[in-house]
């Protein structure tokens, strides 16, 4: 780290502040960050305004049915939260199966947003769960929900002089899941990821939220799937029918983690899976 | 990891038992200095200028603006270079300094020397070269159609190897069944955890004294001394620690050697060069990438009656280590099977990819592959379990190979087959497997396979070396070889056979790295020859001094000398003194020995058994030995996405006698997870030239997580020809790890999989193509 310059503030408005400057740029867990400088070694890199002395911004807080997450709070407490693991369990398995050891110690749950990849494994759950984040600048606040935050692969709506300040959403009590796809069993990027919430009422599904990832420049909703599911009995025919519709929702590319053809198929697999309480594999 | 050792005798006091690594805490304690870690005052830093185009006429390299660059203290182009421009140790034409053209995307046209890394960096991207484009070859065997663009002045065929027994007519006439297929494998990267580094600093005498990350010394050296116009004496190649090799840091070395070398000497300054990974990626050769078609004729009952092979290996832009490589693989072909009629053709051709050369396995592990999934096909075809016709056809004592050779030592193919099937019921599980049910979307699959390896470099060449052993007058020693320690353990191992021989302690003894102008000329440390050829020679040390020191001995403990015993840092003789069990330490008979005069320094050297080798039919004793191994895999494989994990491994190997028990299942660890690597994951794929993947987010390599439990079982067979019987154990542990993979997963699911690596896509888009493709030609005759 001695390389980069650093700035060090200890309070959100100072680090507000610095981030209205020119040149800045905030960094988190630095596993997305690092990586993007490395590629441009010795070239004139921003200076970095290091958030971590924020600790207001590592909580994890509960109010009545609502969660809000820090945007400092880190895969490895996500994964380890009993709360969340009641309440939003699509995003600790999320959390749970993304990088290593080490990665998930360090990754925050705002950089996996911020930095917007299509593959980011907490997007989804986030999707299904109606997350609302907190944008703030020196002008002030506003709140946004999530799928609306992102307009392309690495391409967000975050001003140059904001920061996400909280993500927030209400506990579900209802089923969820996430499931992926990758190369190998650690250290690997999704290939193809779905998140899913809903509620079971007398054999039916209700409430049905489904969110894919990679498999088009956003994470995106799958709109059509989920009006189909929405009052259905979970049978194969049902199962069937959605994995067919929710392969037409993607709109994925072939790159060097797969093949288009592959990821399309693959949307209907998890989802079925999903469905069906079949855990990720490892 | 489970561990059954077969007969472990206790003849040896040291050798067979496991001794912690010699390196070992000065690498986990960080006191190694690697290649990078060394610095020389006043050092410049070397970069290199690399081709923009895979494959381009070099019109004009205009040098001008980088040298003006402040800190900028040398630029470079082959204009420059006293000696030859070009090196190679079987076809010298790989350039250190591109002249007329470039032929692959990791060739460097100019080189740069500065006050620091960021300067240099600068100085390169203000190199202006003009080039004029040719047109890309990419495929080895559209390279050697007639017409097509060549990359070397003359034609693209850098090797070709045959091999020809019996009538493979007659063979495939006597045969009632005939199985043609094709298999192919990808392009590995060593990925050895330490890229290249040279630290290098002109001598006082004109010369130059290189430290490095350097494998092959002396091979390096000569490309040194020819590109920098110097004599082999003024050029000093010194080995440091060695963050892993597999087979890698030879020519990479000897061309980034080369390039530090003339920034130093241009310069009077020493130079630091430091390869990034992406450099290293870009630039270092790799495992060749091989197209196999195999045409397979056995009668009903699973004799095999011929074998007619034809492969095609991509040499890339140079040819290294090629030509060796791939008569290898001309020799294994067959695979360790009794074949009468034998045709195989390997050819290796030029193209504007990456160059390959030598990689653990060495032109192994592609043909144990293609061979290994052949037999398990051809079983299916005949309905036999793939054991039964393993069994029916494997070498045996006195049994004559496809070159025909009659093994004269204790063939143990049986034995290690034998060891990784018996416990698991292989028979029956494998048939149990075949019948899970249609639907069901985890399957379960057990896949063997089995090798024949001939060790060393057998006919490839000139096959010796030799061990310096030094007495010091404490009793401690200090050995040195121009073999190296390259993480492989030939450190511990060396040190143990003479620990075993002069019945010292292996904390008494001191193994230096390598120094090309202290240590004598051993060859290259490749070919699994290191613990046979460096312990055969250090034996013979350990004998000429134990006959100058055993008089000494005799005489102070007043006893003939073949009473003497040589144990635990003292002499003594059991029994047979008036002085009942006196022991004199090893230290006060070494002081005594100096004292009087005698010697205590001694030079072994073994040159191998011979071997003999025909061009013309491919026939001869290709190599003086072979060592037998065998893999069973288990995997579970997702059907529905192709994923397969692999949950088991039983790994059964001859490594002749064991040296160091611990670094003999470091070996099999290591080469079955660098085989899985194989088998599942990696894949440095190339477009038109261009490589596709520049670092390890890329190029994926197994994590811990992806390493099943490894049950290993070794046997004890002494070699009459290997030190104390040691043969060798660190390329057949990983050339068969693949196959077995394939197999089960054929086993579990019923489809056959003929293309590396094993990816989730190949196994579910693998099975789509089952229904469009031909089912290869099975031709059933007589019944
Ligand atoms: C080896 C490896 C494996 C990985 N595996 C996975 C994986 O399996 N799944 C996965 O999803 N990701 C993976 N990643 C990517 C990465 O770890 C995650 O995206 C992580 O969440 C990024 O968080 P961070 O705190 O490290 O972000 P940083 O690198 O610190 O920041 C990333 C970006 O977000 C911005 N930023 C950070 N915090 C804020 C904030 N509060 N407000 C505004 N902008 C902010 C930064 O300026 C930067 O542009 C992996 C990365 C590596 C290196």
């Amino acid at each position: 780290m001695t390389k980069y310059k650093t700035i060090n503030p200890t309070t959100l408005d100072e680090a507000l502040e610095t981030l209205n400057g020119c040149n800045v740029m905030p960094i988190a867990g630095g596993t997305d960050l690092l990586v993007k400088f490395y590629e441009v070694y010795g070239k004139s890199l921003p200076k970095l305004v290091v958030l971590d002395g924020l600790i207001p911004l590592h909580e994890i807080k509960t109010e009545n049915d609502r969660i809000s997450l820090g945007p400092l709070v880190t895969f490895s407490e996500i994964e380890n939260s009993p709360e969340l693991r009641k309440a939003a369990p699509q995003l600790v398995q999320a959390a749970s199966v993304a990088g290593s050891v080490q990665i998930r110690n360090r990754a925050t749950i705002g950089g996996n947003i911020a930095n917007g990849s299509p593959s980011g494994d907490l997007i989804p759950p986030l999707y299904v769960l109606n997350a609302e984040l907190e944008l703030s600048s020196v002008n002030g606040r506003r709140s946004i929900p999530i799928d609306k935050f992102f307009k392309g692969p690495g391409i967000t709506v975050l001003e140059k002089n904001e920061l996400i300040t909280s993500i927030s959403f209400d506990k579900t009590f209802e089923n969820g899941f996430f499931l992926r796809l990758a190369t190998r069993k650690a250290l690997a990027i999704s290939k193809v990821s779905v998140a899913a919430n809903y509620s079971m009422q007398n054999g039916t599904i209700t409430n049905v939220r489904i969110a894919l990832g990679a498999v088009a420049p956003t994470v995106i909703r799958a709109p059509r799937t989920e009006e189909y599911l929405s009052g259905k009995e979970l049978n194969d025919n049902v199962l069937s029918t959605a994995a067919k519709l929710i392969k037409e929702e993607a709109k994925p590319i072939s790159d060097i983690r797969s093949i288009a053809d592959y990821r399309r198929e693959m949307v209907g697999v998890l989802l079925k899976r999903g469905l069906n309480g079949i855990p990720q594999s490892e | 990891m489970i561990l059954r050792c077969m007969k472990h005798d206790s003849k040896h006091k040291i050798v067979g038992s496991s001794v912690p690594r010699v390196d070992a805490f000065d690498k986990v304690s960080g006191r190694a200095k690697y290649a990078a870690d060394y610095n020389a005052k006043g050092q410049l830093y070397g970069m290199v200028c690399y081709a923009s185009h895979p494959h381009a006429k070099i019109l004009n390299i205009d040098t001008g603006k980088a040298a003006k660059l402040p800190g900028v203290r040398a630029v470079l182009t082959h204009e420059d270079i006293p000696g030859e421009k070009s090196f190679g140790s079987v076809i010298p034409h790989q350039m250190a300094l591109c002249s007329d053209k470039v032929r692959y995307s990791g060739d460097v046209v100019a080189i740069v020397a500065a006050e620091s890394i960021e300067v240099a960096e600068q100085a390169i991207e203000l190199i202006d070269v003009d080039y004029r484009q040719l047109d890309v070859v990419s495929d080895p065997k559209v390279a050697l159609k007639d017409g097509a663009i060549l990359i070397h002045d003359e034609n693209n065929l850098c090797a070709y190897h045959k091999v020809r027994r019996g009538n493979i007519d007659e063979g495939f006439e006597k045969s009632d069944v005939i199985l043609e297929r094709d298999y192919s494998t990808s392009k590995i990267e060593h990925s050895y955890i330490e890229p290249e580094a040279v630290l290098a600093e002109p001598g006082e005498n004109g010369g130059i004294t290189i430290t490095g990350s350097v494998q092959n010394l002396y091979s390096i050296r000569r490309a040194v001394a020819r590109v920098l116009g110097l004599s082999l004496n003024r050029v000093r190649i010194i080995q440091a620690t060695l963050g892993g090799s597999f087979g890698g840091k030879d020519e990479t070395m000897s061309a980034l050697c080369c390039r530090a070398g003339l920034l130093a000497l241009a310069t009077g300054k020493p130079v630091k060069m430091v390869n990034t990974r992406e450099m290293s990626m870009r630039e270092s050769y790799k495992r060749h990438s091989y197209q196999i078609h195999y045409k397979v004729g056995s009668t009903k009952c699973g004799i095999l009656q011929a074998i007619e092979s034809e492969i095609y290996a991509d040499a890339g832009a140079y040819a290294a280590m090629s030509p060796f490589v791939t008569w290898r693989s001309a020799v294994h072909a067959t695979g360790p099977y009794s074949i009468p009629n034998v045709k195989t053709d390997v050819y290796a051709a030029y193209t504007n990819n990456c160059y390959t050369g030598a990689m653990r396995g060495f032109g192994s592990p592609q043909i144990c592959f293609a061979i290994e999934s052949l037999i398990d096909e051809l079983a299916e075809e005949l309905n036999l379990d793939p054991l039964e016709l393993r069994l029916k056809n494997i070498l045996k004592d006195n049994s004559i190979t496809a070159t025909g050779q009659g093994l004269k030592h204790k063939v143990s193919l049986k034995e290690v087959l034998d060891n990784v099937t018996e416990k698991m019921g292989f028979v029956d599980k494998w048939k149990q497997n075949r019948e899970q049910k249609r639907d069901t979307a985890f399957k379960r699959g057990i896949g063997i396979s089995c090798s024949y390896r001939g060790i060393s470099l057998g006919a490839e060449g000139t096959d010796a070396a030799g061990v310096i052993i030094s007495i010091q007058t404490d009793g401690s020693v200090i050995l040195s070889t121009g073999l190296i320690e390259m993480g492989q353990g030939a450190a511990t191992t060396i040190s143990m056979i003479v620990s075993e021989k002069l019945g010292i302690t292996p904390d008494r003894i001191r193994f230096l790295s390598a120094d090309t102008s202290r240590s004598p000329d051993s060859g290259p440390t490749v070919a699994s020859r290191t613990t046979f050829m460096a312990g055969n020679a250090a034996l013979r040390g350990c004998h000429e001094l134990l006959e100058r020191i055993k008089p000494v001995a005799a005489e102070l403990l007043r006893c003939p000398e073949q009473d003497l015993l040589f144990e635990n840092n003292s002499v003594y003789a059991p029994n047979k003194t008036s002085e009942g069990d006196r022991k004199i330490p090893f230290s006060e008979l070494a002081d005594k020995c100096f004292q009087k005069g005698i010697s205590l320094f001694a030079h072994g050297w073994y040159k191998s058994p011979p071997t003999t080798w025909n061009e013309e039919n491919g026939q001869g004793d290709a190599y003086f030995t072979y060592v037998y191994g065998a893999n069973l895999a288990e995997v579970e494989v997702d059907c529905i996405t192709g994923n397969v994990r692999v949950l088991k491994f039983i790994s059964s190997h001859d490594p002749g006698q064991i040296v160091n028990l611990s670094g003999a299942l470091g070996q099999v660890y290591g080469g079955v997870i660098m085989g899985i690597g194989y088998a599942m994951l990696e894949n440095y794929a190339e477009s038109e030239g261009n490589p596709l993947v520049a670092n390890f987010d890329e190029y994926l390599l197994p994590t811990a997580c992806d390493i099943p439990e490894i049950e290993t079982t070794l046997i004890h067979n002494p070699d009459e020809l290997g030190p104390l019987g040691a043969k060798s154990l660190g390329e057949p542990a990983c050339e068969i790890a693949a196959p077995a993979i394939a197999n089960a997963v054929f086993n579990a699911t019923g489809m056959r999989i003929r293309h590396l690596p094993l990816t989730l896509e190949r196994v579910k888009l693998g099975k789509e193509l089952v229904r469009i493709d031909s089912r290869g030609s099975v031709k059933a005759r007589g019944g």
